[in-house]
């Protein structure tokens, strides 16, 4: 009798067997995949752009030192679409837990359950990466046209031995973006396969936390969530940066050299992050809580007790959302003073430059945000027949749809304020709330002068007001959603 | 036609002293039973007897807390996750009262899935199913998804899939719960033949003396206990054929 | 359920004579008791008299003179109010299985009780076992594969009733002696 493992071909039908919330699924971990390869093949492209290349329409292109920050920030960009990738991966759920079950009961052993579950992935996520491809050189092709513009050129001169960075503003040809420059293709390779592999390779590591059996998989789900140390680490790091300066007296890092700085700045934020990201569960546990406690209606009862249900569900999209409203409102404030040193900015790479970031936030907090909705959506439809059967007992639709809205609004809106406060606080911090320059007179006497940094509250403001305009704009949309799926008649299905 | 007496050497399935506990829920307190090849053996008991959980531990899909379970002489309630996983798609056939199908498969992929989790190939694994399906008077639902047939229907498949890798023993849990008389008889009339003539161990759990009469041995639990093993009558009124 | 409602039914396809019909009742209920044929006599006689049977053609071969009897149209009238009828559910419990356990209890003990329950029970399943080898045997007929299901069925539901009757007596044991 064979007791050997289920071949390559068996495990691939296996994985793709699926209905309709498989499908969708699949979809949307393809397109997830295909964005990650767009923005990494990207960021492979800038990279390989150098001062012979271009020119280009943007400064920040033509500018090659500031390639580095437009590579690290199409690298970034990666988290929210992991984000969102990892939301997706747990609609329809339920169905794909039975069949799982299935499987095991008629004798695969986790292991085979756990190779079906990364081939899924993988296939989805390597059918997108070839998607991605495929779009970056449809990309090359239809944007290989240059435009006539008006844009900044850099020119290098070496003069005596030293370089002079000259820049002018001209018209003429230019590249919208570098298709001119092509990376190196093993690293296009790379990164095409790079990526499915890894998406598997999370496929893999979700699967640890959970156990299937014949009967039917079992989360093992921390229930309370972690409350102290997020706390700590958000706090801390918050303050750390607010005060960098007297920080770094007190820890007698002040007169270290400025590699030392960076990393010591880099390491706080990453805390600061962390803890936001990990505070979210007890916040939305918390807030859950409150809510359930003193409601003294239905919807806010129904909202406050699905949060302290579930309050990872809640955190894991929000989280990718509030750590791009950190960063966008350090970006704010970074531009605020960026803005005052560059007060004569006559060719306005400065202004480029910043709006270039705040399109780079913009996608990101919209890939996060969605991935905050589909969060909420996956939530609706696993809940499907008891919301059915609350409908058919006669709940009124208004009541739910107020739940759901309350239920993705409620971990956002606290954690985004904060998030806003300590990104403006931080950036404030370490790089000063007041700028001193030199001014020469007109009689010739040099004196020093001290600007305060203003800070951006309209742009802060803004940065609070998209983030949960947007999530629940979107959420709004989801509300006819949740009428077709709570028909009553879902109750009679299997 | 006599099978009086039979030697030791004839058990192949032996659980000696089995405790099991759901958190602080004691559901078997100490079970032992000897099945030899080929019985038909019912297991009956109120509900919350541990009927259930002493077929899952004879199945190997749950580990007793203590006592051993012996398959053919090897422990295997010592084996891990996987090997006693292994063991569903070569040696043992499940069949339990629903939902165990998988929906979105058809009725002949279904009945190969342990073939092909055992590294069968596609289209043998399926040639073999529709034999089966064949078998079972339900051929012609070989294209069709479980959400497309009767209760009746489902569970013949769901045998013919417990039973498509030719198992040594089948364990069946509930198999007619959720289906009329005349469906549930067709089942068990359908399960029992195509048991005894390939020899196979039939364990059936049940709450329906009717269902028990199909078989030639009732054990009867009762509070996690066997209250009573009619094997005596092994010998007169359990003769086969 | 009378005997005479039988006959008639019996007699309903074409005329018969006494022993005739015994032979027909004994091979279409297989399961029930053998009918003697003068109780067959007696109820035809009765039958006659009633006037829902009258006497046919009479045979004359070797041995005694043997009477074939046809159904009358009353007689006809009469099976069919009989097969249109509903037959009542037993308003009185004289089962010899409720009565026997409690004279144990009472007279014995329930120690004693729970063995006679345990030993009936198993005298229930091996007829049970015998009877659902009949039903699912694909050589039996109709009218075997009905009479046995319909025996099953209640042995089934004696039981049910004795399982029920186990957990009672043993409650109501625990309960004397705590």
């Amino acid at each position: 009798m064979s007791a050997g493992t289920p071949d390559w071909r068996t495990t691939l039908w296996l994985a793709t067997t699926g209905g309709r919330s498989d499908r969708v699924r699949t979809a949307l971990t393809a397109v997830g995949a295909a964005a990650a390869v767009l923005a990494l093949l990207a960021a492979a492209t800038v990279a390989a752009a150098g001062p012979e290349d271009g020119p280009y329409t943007s400064a920040v292109l033509n500018e090659v030192g500031l390639h580095v920050g437009v590579v690290i920030a199409l690298v970034l960009l990666c988290v929210p679409v992991l984000a969102f990738t990892g939301q997706c991966s747990r609609i329809g759920a339920p169905a794909r837990d039975h069949r799982l079950a299935a499987f095991r009961l008629s004798g695969a052993t986790p292991a085979d359950v756990v190779r079906v579950a990364a081939a899924e992935t993988g296939a989805a996520a390597g059918l997108g990466a070839l998607l991605g491809l495929g779009g970056y050189l449809l990309g090359r092709v239809l944007l290989d046209e240059p435009v006539t513009t008006s844009f900044v050129r850099y020119t290098v001169e070496v003069v005596d031995g030293s370089e002079n960075l000259s820049r002018e503003r001209v018209t003429g040809p230019a590249l919208r973006l570098p298709v001119d420059v092509l990376p190196a293709p093993w690293l296009v390779a790379l990164i095409v396969v790079a990526v499915p592999l890894l998406a598997a390779l999370v496929a893999v590591t979700a699967m640890r936390r959970v156990r299937t059996t014949p009967f039917g998989v079992v989360r093992l789900a921390v229930q309370r969530p972690v409350r102290v140390l997020p706390a700590v680490l958000f706090v801390g790091g918050t303050v750390a940066m607010a005060s960098f300066g007297a920080m770094l007296r007190a820890t007698g890092l002040d007169e270290s050299q400025g590699g030392v700085q960076t990393v010591v700045f880099l390491v706080l934020l990453l805390a600061t992050a962390a803890g936001l990201v990990l505070g979210t569960a007890a916040l939305s546990a918390g807030a859950g809580h409150l809510l359930a406690r003193r409601a003294g209606r239905p919807s806010l009862l129904l909202a406050g007790r699905r949060l302290v249900a579930a309050p990872f569900q809640a955190s894991r999209a929000g989280a990718a959302l509030l750590v791009v409203v950190l960063v966008a409102a350090g970006a704010q404030a970074f531009g605020a003073l960026v803005s005052l040193m560059a007060a004569d900015d006559v060719l306005g790479t400065t202004a480029e430059a910043l709006a270039a970031v705040d399109l780079a936030l913009v996608v990101a907090g919209v890939v996060a945000a969605v991935a905050v909705v589909v969060g909420a959506v996956e939530g609706l439809l696993s809940r499907r027949r008891s919301t059915a059967a609350l409908v058919a007992a006669g709940v009124p639709r208004g009541v739910l749809g107020r739940a759901l809205l309350l239920e993705v609004l409620l971990p956002v809106v606290p954690a985004a304020a904060l998030a806003t406060a300590a990104g403006a606080l931080a950036t404030r911090g370490v790089f000063g709330t007041s700028l001193e320059s030199g001014r020469v007179d007109a009689d010739g006497v040099a004196s020093i002068v001290r600007q305060a940094v203003p800070v951006p509250w309209s742009g802060l403001a803004v940065v609070l007001a998209a983030a949960v305009l947007g999530v629940a704009l979107l959420a709004l949309l989801t509300l006819p959603l949740l009428r077709r799926t709570t028909d009553p008649a879902e109750l009679a299905a299997t | 036609m006599t099978a009086s007496a039979a030697p030791a050497a004839d058990v192949v399935l032996d659980a000696r002293e089995l405790v099991r506990n759901y958190d602080r829920t004691p559901a078997l307190r100490g079970v032992s039973l000897a099945v030899r090849a080929g019985e038909v053996v019912a297991i009956t008991g109120p509900s919350g007897s541990g009927k259930s959980t002493l077929l899952h531990c004879l199945a190997g899909i749950v580990r007793p807390d203590e006592g051993e379970v012996r398959w053919q002489g090897r422990r295997i309630d010592t084996q891990s996750e996987a090997q006693r996983s292994r063991l569903r798609r070569t040696e043992f056939g499940v069949l339990f009262q629903f939902g165990q199908l998988v929906p979105e498969l058809t009725a002949a992929e279904n009945v190969a899935l342990p073939l092909l989790l055992a590294g069968t190939r596609r289209r043998t694994a399926l040639g073999t199913a529709e034999g089966w399906l064949d078998r079972f008077g339900v051929a012609e639902l070989a294209g069709k998804r479980p959400t497309e047939m009767s209760g009746g229907q489902a569970q013949r498949v769901a045998t013919a899939r417990a039973l498509v890798t030719g198992p040594a023993v089948l364990f069946a849990d509930e198999p007619t719960g959720a289906l009329d008389t005349l469906a549930g008889e067709q089942v068990l009339v359908q399960l029992t033949r195509a048991a005894r003539e390939s020899g196979t161990t039939v364990l059936v759990v049940t709450h329906d003396a009717k269902v028990a009469a199909h078989a030639d041995r009732e054990v009867v639990l009762r509070d996690g206990l066997i209250e009573s093993d009619d094997q005596a009558l092994l010998g007169a009124a359990g003769a086969r054929r | 359920m009378a005997l005479a409602h039988v006959i008639l039914g019996l007699l309903a396809g074409g005329e018969r004579h006494g022993y005739d019909l015994k032979r027909q009742h004994d091979a279409r209920f297989p399961l029930a008791r053998p009918l003697p044929a003068a109780q067959v006599y007696a109820t035809l006689d009765r039958l006659q008299r009633d006037g829902l049977v009258a006497p046919g053609a009479v045979e004359r071969s070797g041995g005694p003179d043997r009477t074939a009897y046809g159904v009358t149209p009353a007689g006809r009238a009469e099976l069919e109010r009989w097969l249109d009828d509903v037959e009542g559910p037993e308003p009185f419990v004289a089962s010899p299985l409720s009565v026997k356990v409690t004279l144990a209890l009472l007279a014995a003990g329930d120690d004693a009780a729970t063995g006679y329950l345990r030993r009936q029970r198993a005298a229930h399943l091996a007829r049970m076992r015998e009877l659902t080898r009949t039903v699912t045997d694909p050589g039996t007929s109709i009218a075997a594969v009905l009479a046995a299901g319909y025996a099953l069925d209640h042995l089934d539901a004696d039981l049910r009733w004795i399982d029920t009757a186990l957990s009672r007596v043993s409650a109501y044991s625990e309960e004397l002696r705590s």
